[in-house]
């Protein structure tokens, strides 16, 4: 049993590590008060090679699994949640879609200039009435003549505003539904019928655009059909359990950035003589912290290495982001306690981790949908066959 | 045209720790990484490399990464070639084990002659760990080359490099015909990160090179350090200054050393 990373991923640790320091950490502070997109950011990661980490050399990218992907999330979720969710999105579900049920031809089309980050990817799933009920999905897409013309809106869009290619799920049978007759389709958003709304108010993530988008009667040919008409919500279902390993590597990097930040506060700050440090209340906290993230990181790269390995990997996928934005949220949570005052206050990074990770126990299919899905596998095992 | 860049893996200071009162170096992590200087080295063989290529569309020139060092020295170079070495040798034998500027000089000089023709020979001006910045001029008297010491720009036309150097306070521009030794000022470069693609080939599909003294046809004297560490000095804690209250002090004190 080898546990340890192979030579290369230890070099490209290093590799976004270093760029997550000099490029991501000087421009999350200004990102996040201004709500502005770090474009420039997402620019020199695509110039190293970042934007198609974990997909094959022969579409331009970086071949390193989903291993290097998980590295990559943790170090860009270490430094930056927004810049880790506009890559997320664009790598983690986005470009995997196809990835993982594109043709050939369609592969060799866009995963180039997708790995190359010349164009950026999103994952349009969510709509109105269709969250955590994602089969309830209404975007009609109707055939005519060797096209599909895709007329209807979604919703919460991540990178919505930035993406120049987007994989979409629409109804081209509405008599079967989503389980039958929902097809996945690949849009460019430079096709007539797109628009953007404007981005989301949130609570984090403001360096992360969010938004609603509208197809009207945008056409889109067949050959940019996802896998097989009739069977998109396989090809989005099986989507989301792969993205959901690298969700949780994003949240194994704020849990540990949080960590690391009070490790280094406690070591200053000094109340009743002596530094924070030496109380058993702080103590307890950071014993805490550490266990719950070395088991986070234990299950985020063995489920990397499952997915490596072609083994089954959905359950402790969903356990990936389940425990990973749980933790999260913990870590940060004592964080903004042991930094008192100073975690609380907008002048410190502290509070932006806060507001930063609740998300990640919501969006890829909240927390609750989680556990149904972890459910299903375990009873699934014994013979039981959960009803949806 | 044949660059060769000295590269050299130092510890990465990040993870020492000074103890001046105890007079103790800590090191809290040993990890090691790419020396600084020798990144802006590399950036400048690529600079060259690109405007040749691009100038009269020859062969591109060939940028060697050299080392000496021990077996993981080989991640240092791995990254030279993440950084645009077209290849890379890591000089490493039992008797480099000691190897103190002399040395190691002696043997990369043997290597340069050995791998063939070379134009150029690039180093940075000093390394972060032992920082004597000698090793450039002893290349240079070892090889017989000119040489040129703390480069700001370097331009190169087929047969010769223009440089900018600084000298004390002031800046020089001169002309050398190649081959020569030139050592980086890494301040004045911007030494950007690793390509990734090229990386992960390093790791992947790279081989790294690795000659010990015998093919470098150096003998048990050529390998003998003149020098020998004695032992650690840590510079005495500084002194505070003086503590200034207000504005007005300020302006006061600067007044009184006429500074203002």
């Amino acid at each position: 049993m080898d546990l340890e990373l192979s030579r290369e991923h230890c070099a490209l640790r290093k590799l976004v590590r270093e760029f997550a320091e000099e490029e991501v950490r000087p421009a999350a502070r200004r990102a996040d008060r201004e709500s502005r997109t770090p474009l420039e950011v997402i620019r020199k990661a695509a110039d190293i090679g970042l934007m198609g980490v974990p997909f094959p050399r022969e579409y331009g990218g970086l071949g390193a699994g989903e291993i290097g992907y998980c590295i990559l999330m943790e170090e860009l979720g270490r430094v930056d949640t927004s810049v880790a969710t506009i890559v997320g999105a664009h790598i983690g579900i986005g470009a995997m879609a196809l990835h993982l049920s594109g043709s050939h031809r369609l592969k060799e089309k866009y995963m180039p200039d997708l790995c190359a980050g010349r164009k950026i990817a999103a994952f349009a799933l969510t709509e109105s009435n269709a969250g955590s009920d994602a089969a309830s999905i209404k975007l009609r897409a109707t055939r005519e003549g060797d096209s599909y013309m895709l007329d209807g809106q979604k919703m919460w869009i991540t990178n919505g505003p930035i993406a120049d290619v987007m994989s979409v799920l629409a109804i081209t049978d509405p008599a079967l539904g989503a389980r039958g007759g929902a097809t996945a389709f690949v849009v460019e958003t430079a096709w007539e019928g797109f628009a953007v709304a404007k981005p989301e108010h949130k609570m984090g993530l403001h360096g992360s655009p969010t938004s609603a988008i509208s197809f009207d009667n945008l056409r889109v040919p067949q050959e940019n059909v996802l896998g097989q008409v009739g069977l998109g919500f396989v090809v989005f279902m099986q989507t989301l359990d792969i993205g959901r390993v690298s969700l949780g590597a994003a949240t194994l990097g704020g849990a540990q950035a949080a960590l690391q930040a009070c490790l280094e506060w406690a070591k200053v700050r000094e109340q009743f003589g002596r530094p924070i440090a030496h109380m058993q209340s702080i103590q307890f906290m950071v014993a805490d912290m550490a266990a719950e993230i070395e088991a986070l990181r234990s299950l985020v790269y063995r489920t990397a290495w499952l997915v490596d390995h072609d083994k089954p990997f959905i359950k402790e996928a969903g356990m990936c982001k389940l425990l990973g934005s749980e933790i999260a949220s913990r870590c940060i949570d004592r964080a903004v306690q042991i930094h008192g005052a100073l975690g609380y206050s907008r002048d410190y990074h502290i509070e932006r981790g806060f507001r930063d990770a609740r998300i990640a126990e919501i969006f890829e299919g909240t927390n609750e949908i989680q556990r149904i899905l972890i459910a299903e596998q375990m009873f699934r095992e014994v013979g039981v066959k959960i009803r949806p | 045209m044949r660059i060769v860049v000295c590269v050299k893996q130092v510890l990465d200071p990040r993870g020492i720790a000074v103890n001046r009162k105890a007079e103790k170096i800590f090191i809290n992590r040993e990890e090691y990484i790419l020396d600084p200087a020798c990144k802006a080295a590399l950036q400048v063989a690529a600079g060259i490399k690109a405007a040749l290529t691009a100038s009269n569309g020859a062969t591109p020139p060939e940028i060697v990464a050299l080392s000496i060092g021990p077996a993981r020295a080989d991640d240092a170079l791995r990254e030279a070639m993440g950084l645009g070495a077209d290849r890379a040798i890591l000089l490493a034998d039992a008797a480099f084990e000691k190897a103190d500027a002399l040395v190691a000089a002696t043997a990369l000089a043997a290597a340069i002659r050995r791998i063939g023709p070379v134009d150029l020979i690039l180093l940075g001006t000093r390394s972060l760990d032992t920082g004597s910045g000698e090793m450039a001029s002893r290349l240079a008297e070892t090889l017989d080359l000119p040489q040129v010491l703390e480069a700001v720009s370097i331009e190169a036309v087929p047969g010769r490099v223009t440089v900018v150097y600084r000298s004390g306070k002031s800046f020089f521009k001169t002309e050398v015909a190649l081959p020569a030794v030139v050592s980086v000022v890494p301040e004045a470069f911007e030494a950007g990160l690793p390509d990734g693609w090229r990386l992960m080939d390093a790791y992947t599909r790279g081989v790294v090179a690795t000659w010990g003294a015998a093919d470098l046809g150096l003998a048990n004297e050529d390998c003998r350090p003149m020098s020998a560490k004695k032992e650690d000095a840590v510079p005495p804690e500084r002194q505070l200054g003086t503590k200034v209250r207000d504005s007005s002090e300020i302006i006061t004190l600067l007044r009184r050393e006429r500074l203002i």
